[in-house]
């Protein structure tokens, strides 16, 4: 059940970021360009957390730093690049 | 140290996630376009989401909270579908 | 660097044949309706702020505004997008699209008696005046206009959620 929701998830995060890049492509405007980003974000976000949880149970940590302190690590950089474009860049 | 550093991640998501949800609130005002609305509730939702796992202890696989994550990624698969439907027209 | 497509118009056969003329301002439409701004454009005192944010804000291309003055230009009757699309020689189903998009901007307003059919209708006294205005504007600086027209600033928030668009033809 949880599987199949983190890989919608991711999914659904990566339609979009594919979507807004090629919108960015074709218009040249940034904001498409952050917000592509914060979508690939949360697609790595949903499916390192697949990876956590479903695929690798049993360990905690990679490289000495817990599972989900990268994760967060990278939704975290994903929402930052999202609030950049969202200021600067919107209007 | 591992579980505040991992609080402080969630803390910061659940900012995150309100501020971007009040920009794409502001965006449907202006532009009266239903997409921005969905998206602005689907990152609330992520927040709440988010909000909700700082609360808890348990591992996040067997709490409900991913059903949260669910709805918001389903409210933008909607938003996007929506965009794309036939017969659509402007919002007053 | 790819074109921008600013303005895409899909089975439109809609071209401006124009003869060749000057504007006030000096500029030149050719056959094909490519403008030419004039040398006196500069100095010209130009189009009204009311005017200027008529166009920025309402409409979006040269056949929405030949649209709107048609409707404007026959204000007592209500238009079937069939009607209007003969008139102008664009595409019926295109024609319902850009009716519809300027009754949502408050420029037209459906008949009553029929649903389907759009009149002028502008949403204040001071939109009307600046349609009117533009009627002049249109007739006197052709040029001008269609400059402003296509020198629009990209929507970002539009360039958003159309990005979320699978086929782009539709309106």
């Amino acid at each position: 059940m949880a599987a199949t929701v983190y890989i919608l998830c991711a999914l659904t995060s990566l339609a979009c970021a594919v979507m807004l890049w090629r919108g960015f492509v074709q218009s040249r405007a940034r904001f498409l360009m952050w917000s592509s980003l914060c979508f690939v974000a949360l697609a790595i976000n949903n499916v390192l957390l697949f990876t956590d949880k479903i695929v690798f149970p049993n360990v905690s940590d990679v490289l000495g730093v817990p599972f989900p302190i990268w994760r967060s690590v990278v939704a975290l950089i994903g929402l930052a690049l999202l609030i950049y474009g969202l200021i600067w860049d919107a209007e | 140290m591992d579980s505040h550093l991992y609080e402080f991640m969630l803390g910061g998501l659940v900012m995150g996630c309100f501020v971007a949800g009040l920009f794409f609130l502001r965006f449907w005002r202006k532009t009266r376009d239903r997409l921005f609305a969905i998206f602005a509730l689907a990152f609330w939702l992520l927040g709440v989401n988010w909000l909700a796992l700082a609360f808890t202890e348990q591992d996040e696989v067997k709490t409900w909270y991913y059903a949260l994550r669910l709805l918001a990624f389903v409210l933008i698969l909607f938003a996007i579908i929506d965009k794309n439907r036939a017969g659509r027209r402007r919002e007053a | 660097m790819s074109v921008r497509r600013v303005h895409p118009l899909p089975r439109c056969r809609y071209i401006p044949r124009l003869p060749a003329r000057r504007d006030v301002a000096g500029g030149t439409v050719d056959s094909r309706g490519r403008a030419r701004a004039g040398l006196r454009s500069l100095d010209d005192p130009g189009i009204s702020q009311d005017v200027r944010n008529l166009i920025v804000e309402r409409i979006d291309s040269v056949v929405q505004l030949e649209l709107l003055l048609l409707l404007q230009a026959n204000a007592g009757r209500a238009w079937t997008a069939a009607e209007v699309a003969q008139e102008l020689r664009i595409e019926p189903s295109w024609a319902t699209g850009q009716l519809g998009e300027l009754a949502g901007r408050g420029l037209l307003a459906p008949a009553p008696d029929a649903p389907d059919a759009f009149r002028y209708a502008a949403q204040s006294s001071a939109l009307d005046a600046a349609v009117v205005q533009l009627t002049k504007d249109y007739a006197q600086r052709r040029v001008t206009v269609i400059t402003l027209i296509f020198s629009k600033p990209v929507d970002k928030l539009r360039t958003f959620a159309d990005a979320f668009r699978l086929r782009k033809d539709k309106p």
